[in-house]
């Protein structure tokens, strides 16, 4: 069985981590052996996962697993790393260059400052050959480790999900051993990033782009599915984050206009609520105001229909979230795991 | 400074930055802080870097565009400024840059080596450089006897809101590195240089570094790259002069820094790290922007209304199912309000020692989609904290 990977992407502010982190644990509710990765240096998942200090400094250093709730009989587990770009590239630095000493003139000229900011795409390159590399462990390890074991190569995983630079970046980012390929015509870069292009020809490989329903995140959302799809790169679901019902059916908003501020003081007078029909008018302001939004939130929701691509909403939590929380969120992405 | 009254008004204020997490409202903010200036009687040029199309139609545009455009103010506004708008376009920020500062023959040289397209788009950072670059531009119209009194910048999202500020001193930094030198220096005069900057490993050094380097990432794409830098050499010493000059002014009395926010913990807790980053590196904040803040008491009572219209039978009733929706409505912003309300108490409580205002401003009912709805907001701004 071949390991797969769950890109996420979103624009800022989404809840791109958030949703990464509940995609790795409804896979693992599955019995899956899962590990999330990161790229951007900002510590997330440790943080969604409640880890700090410690937590944060071994996912950095490598595999680490969480403990999480994945149900009683479930054979799952969840890791997750925190691949930072520059000691990548150092490393990856030391392992391809052979020739005696070049490796510390390499460092002492600042290439690993070179690739990080001013070869495009070579960090990216980088990055995604980390990605393939725990994809290809099973494909490499058999014959000689067990599954799950953790021998020199580490340990293989069912699913990979890749908590990706967000929407605005996230085309060049996939697309780097594409660009790098371009710009590098030889070396050990060039065939790294033959390599990696093949990430996303593995059966099973896709892109979910987590939004909310707010106009820009929407119009970010359709213009990197049309992106992506211009880069012939798989595409998953559209994950609809931080849902909130509309507080009446569509079918009754318009009721909900043209109710009366009397009508209002009487029916809340049955309940016990005394008001003036002034603070009744008050309340159907806000009402009206709220009917509004649900309305244009209806009309982004079908925009995002219109792209195609199947749609999974999670429901709205708090923004600190509790490990309960996160098993909700889990439950709201069961069917794609 | 005593909250954004007095930087808006003060003649000796020339540059207002917004500067904030992603998401809280900055380009809006901009805008109103603009506008507000502009009806106080400054003659105001809003930087924005990537505006909404509802922002535009708000100020009566059908887009903003990379020069500043008027933007109509309403008549009643006797001794009203003026207002202007626009938006950063990086490449063409880049391309003028490169076109000022080189010759023709180098300035069509640049433009078309394979990597400038990378370089001046997607290479980390350059939206910051270029906005600090245009700030820089633009700054050189502001003042007494030029074209504007005033210039307000809204800042890109980065993943640190320090990243604009922080620009010039990494674009420095590179360009003092061994690795620039290494490659913007030609190769056939690398070798006393080579030795200077390998710090003394010995003749030949450069080229050695230079010939891993191209084992490693071929030879082709560091010579596209050290062929770039080479001819941009005097572009990008001069643009980092410029940078570190913008920076300056930022850091001086001529500028307010404002950092905005919104009223929920983890946009306020990366505010609080955003202002005790900035201290550090001697930069003091004018004001905290709360943004978006429900206010909305709790009606006495209205929880038990609401059990009483769940516990009877008849929500199908007319009417019933319209009530239960008001009063979901009602106690829904209440809650919002208090979590709102604690975490801007919070903010005060935290920030209080520096000496910085934070002003609330209240969630507008509606997308700002008139001018009015942006000059309530401008309004709110200036509000004594």
């Amino acid at each position: 069985m071949r390991t797969r990977l769950h890109v996420v992407t979103g624009k800022g502010g989404t809840g791109k981590t958030t949703a990464s982190a509940a995609l790795a644990v409804a896979l693992a509710r599955r019995g899956r052996q899962v590990v999330a990765m990161e790229v951007e240096g900002r510590d997330g998942l440790a943080g969604v996962f409640g880890l700090d200090g410690e937590g944060v400094s071994a996912a950095r250093r490598g595999e680490l697993a969480v403990d999480t709730d994945l149900g009683a009989d479930s054979a799952g587990s969840v890791h997750i790393t925190a691949v930072d770009p520059r000691a990548a590239l150092a490393e990856y630095l030391r392992r391809t260059v052979r020739v005696p000493g070049a490796a510390s003139v390499l460092d002492s000229v600042g290439a690993v400052d070179f690739a990080t900011t001013v070869a495009p795409g070579v960090r990216d390159v980088i990055v995604l050959g980390k990605v393939y590399d725990i994809l290809r462990r099973p494909e490499r390890g058999r014959g000689r480790s067990g599954r799950g074991a953790r021998g020199v190569q580490g340990r293989e995983y069912d699913d990979v999900v890749l908590d990706a630079p967000p929407t605005g970046r996230v085309g060049r980012f996939l697309d780097a051993p594409v660009q790098v390929a371009e710009l590098a015509r030889v070396g050990p870069i060039r065939s790294q990033a033959d390599a990696v292009s093949q990430v996303f020809r593995r059966a099973g490989s896709q892109v979910h782009v987590v939004t909310v329903l707010e106009e820009l995140a929407v119009q970010e959302t359709i213009e990197a599915v049309e992106e992506l799809r211009a880069l012939g790169i798989p595409l998953g679901s559209l994950l609809v984050n931080q849902v909130e019902e509309p507080v009446l059916r569509a079918t009754r908003w318009d009721e909900a206009r043209s109710m009366t501020a009397p009508a209002l003081t009487r029916e809340c007078a049955r309940h016990g609520l005394r008001l003036d029909d002034g603070a009744s008018q008050a309340l159907l302001d806000q009402l009206a105001t709220r009917v509004a939004l649900d309305a244009d939130r209806s009309a982004r929701l079908r925009r995002l229909e219109q792209t195609g691509l199947g749609l999974t909403s999670l429901r709205r939590v708090p923004e600190s979230l509790t490990p309960s929380e996160l098993g909700a969120l889990a439950e709201d992405l069961r069917g794609l795991a | 400074m005593s909250g954004l009254a007095d930087a808006v008004r003060d003649p000796g204020v020339r540059v207002l930055a917004v500067l904030g997490p992603g998401g809280v409202g900055k380009t809006t903010t901009s805008a109103a802080l603009g506008l507000a200036a502009a009806q106080a009687g400054r003659r105001v040029v809003v930087l924005t870097i990537d505006p909404a199309r509802r922002l535009a139609q708000a100020m009566g545009l059908g887009s903003i565009g990379t020069e500043p455009q008027a933007v109509p103010l309403p008549d009643d506004a006797e001794d009203a400024g003026t207002l202007e708008v626009m938006m950063l376009d990086m490449r063409r920020t880049f391309d003028e840059v490169v076109r000022a500062r080189t010759d023709a023959e180098t300035a069509a040289r640049v433009l078309t080596n394979p990597m400038y397209e990378s370089l001046s788009t997607s290479l980390a950072g350059t939206q910051e450089f270029m906005a600090m670059e245009r700030l820089g531009q633009v700054v050189d119209d502001v003042g007494p006897g030029r074209r504007w009194d005033l210039v307000v910048v809204d800042t890109p999202p980065a993943r640190s809101a320090l990243d604009f500020l922080d620009a010039p001193q990494r674009l420095g930094g590179f360009l003092d590195s061994r690795l620039f030198r290494l490659l913007a220096v030609p190769a056939r005069v690398g070798t006393r240089v080579g030795s200077r900057v390998l710090g003394g490993r010995g003749e030949g050094g450069q080229s050695l570094a230079r010939r891993v380097l191209g084992s490693v990432l071929g030879g082709s794409l560091v010579d596209d790259v050290a062929g770039l830098l080479h001819a941009l050499d005097t572009v990008l010493t001069g643009f980092a002069e410029r940078a570190a000059r913008t920076r300056a002014l930022l850091a001086s009395d001529a500028s307010a820094l404002i950092v905005v926010t919104a009223p929920e913990r983890g946009p306020a807790h990366e505010a609080r790290t955003l202002i005790e980053q900035m201290a550090t590196d001697g930069l003091e904040v004018g004001a905290v922007v709360a943004n978006r803040v429900v206010t909305a008491a709790e009606r006495p009572g209205i929880q038990e209304a609401r059990a009483a219209v769940a516990a009877s039978a008849d929500e199908g009733r007319p009417h019933e199912g319209i009530a239960a929706a008001a009063l979901d409505v009602q106690i829904g912003r209440a809650r919002d309000a208090r979590r709102h309300a604690q975490v801007v108490r919070e903010l005060r409580r935290d920030v209080r020692s520096r000496g910085i205002p934070v002003v609330a401003v209240p969630a507008a009912e509606v997308e700002v989609q008139r001018l009015e709805a942006l000059s309530a907001i401008g309004q709110a701004l200036l509000r004594r904290a």
